[in-house]
């Protein structure tokens, strides 16, 4: 089964499509690795075993339900000190490909994961190769819900469960991808402020009074952004305080 | 395995013409390898846990390092060759938690091996190593933070 899209200009033009797999992102380092795909090569499953969430919390995925893939991007052009905003651009891409589903709220949750009226619908992980100070390739991974109706007891939502109608993998697919070709087009023509702008636009829970938890404990904060090292800054009682991602925990 | 015992095994094999010797049971792994100055490092146990961080030893031998009769030649060490960190991140010796670690102490690595993880703003890198060699030192504790340039692995190119 190959399916050919033809609208984007490289993402997609080589599709493997499987049944199921370990992880999308493995198999297509694997490729990379062998030499075996090229700038834009997807790999598509219909389940994961293995799907990566952050590190080692598993997205769960009910088989053929979901949109699982994977792209393959060679950012040589980019310093190892900015490649975090390929976890930027990702997220950005997604965010705009699922708002044309019109759904009333969609968001950016600080790094990389969207979503749909309050609840988690997509997650992004990227991985790369490095040799020394040169990124080879990068994948970009993505899992998003399409068509799963039951979530059991986690805090999670699809576009089925959202729009109220059913929606066709290869065209959310398509819409990402072109999605993800624009924005790494802005990227490549260093057009960081416009990253920025869009991530900052849509970042959930921005300039609002929250309560997080940090190594300190509970606090209220006003979420402000993200910084040029994409770093998440809070104003924490009357001092701006830095988090990476392992150090703070959104409440509510 | 008591170190004692681990003294006596390594006293038994310096009186042998071997040059390595490797023992694994159930409980330990342990791995004895003669060097050009004749010194020996006896390796942590690194099975049969699925992640026993390499830099510290497994419970079953405790006083492992201790038992090296001779001091390492700490001093020769720029012999040895570093695998730096590229970037600011979080340093993982493991492809998830739940894997054993991409390298261990005295193993053989070449260009193009995968050797830890360095994770920024949930962009996961793959650093591979650019020498050949055998793993002598890992200088970082898993799950910690790295800076750019800081040596993350200690290599004997010999």
């Amino acid at each position: 089964m190959h399916k050919f899209f033809a609208k984007t200009l490289f993402a997609g033009k080589n599709i493997d499509y499987l049944p199921d797999c370990h992880s999308t992102n493995d198999f297509l380092l694997q490729l990379a690795r062998q030499k075996m795909a090229k700038e834009g090569h997807v790999v598509v499953a219909d389940y994961q075993s293995h799907g990566k969430g952050q590190r080692g919390s598993s997205w769960v995925s009910e088989p053929g339900k979901n949109l699982l893939f994977s792209l393959l991007i060679k950012p040589s052009f980019l310093p190892l000190d900015r490649q975090y905003l390929l976890t930027l651009m990702t997220a950005n891409a997604l965010h705009q490909a699922l708002a044309h589903w019109q759904v009333d709220k969609v968001e950016i949750k600080w790094p990389n994961d969207i979503y749909l009226n309050n609840r988690k619908a997509a997650g992004i992980l990227c991985e790369s190769s490095l040799m020394g100070h040169r990124m080879e390739y990068a994948v970009l991974g993505m899992g998003v819900n399409l068509n799963q109706r039951d979530f059991g007891d986690v805090q999670a939502t699809s576009l089925w469960n959202e729009t109220g109608q059913q929606v066709i993998r290869d065209e959310v697919l398509e819409q990402v991808l072109l999605l993800l070709e624009k924005w790494y087009a802005v990227l490549k023509d260093g057009n960081e402020h416009e990253l920025y702008a869009y991530y900052h636009q849509h970042l959930r829970w921005k300039d609002e009074r929250r309560v997080f938890r940090d190594a300190g404990g509970e606090f209220s904060g006003t979420l402000r952004g993200i910084d040029e090292k994409g770093c998440l800054v809070i104003e924490k009682h009357d001092r701006t305080v830095c988090y990476t991602i392992k150090e703070l925990i959104f409440i509510r | 395995m008591k170190a004692k015992e681990i003294r006596d095994l390594i006293d038994f094999i310096s009186n042998t013409g071997l040059e390595e010797v490797n023992i694994e049971t159930e409980e330990f792994k342990i791995k004895v390898k003669r060097s050009s100055e004749a010194t020996f490092q006896a390796a942590p146990a690194i099975a049969p846990a699925p992640v026993v961080p390499a830099a510290q030893a497994a419970p079953q031998a405790p006083a492992a390092p201790a038992a090296v009769p001779a001091p390492a030649p700490v001093a020769d060490s720029k012999k040895y060759v570093e695998i730096k960190s590229p970037m600011i991140g979080t340093f993982y010796l493991t492809p998830n938690p739940d894997s054993p670690a991409f390298v261990a102490i005295g193993d053989k690595v070449k260009p193009g091996d995968t050797v830890c993880i360095v994770e920024a703003m949930k962009l996961f890198n793959e650093i591979e190593s650019e020498v050949s060699g055998t793993i002598i030192k890992i200088l970082v504790d898993n799950a910690s933070p790295v800076e750019y340039d800081q040596p993350l692995f200690l290599v004997d190119p010999s």
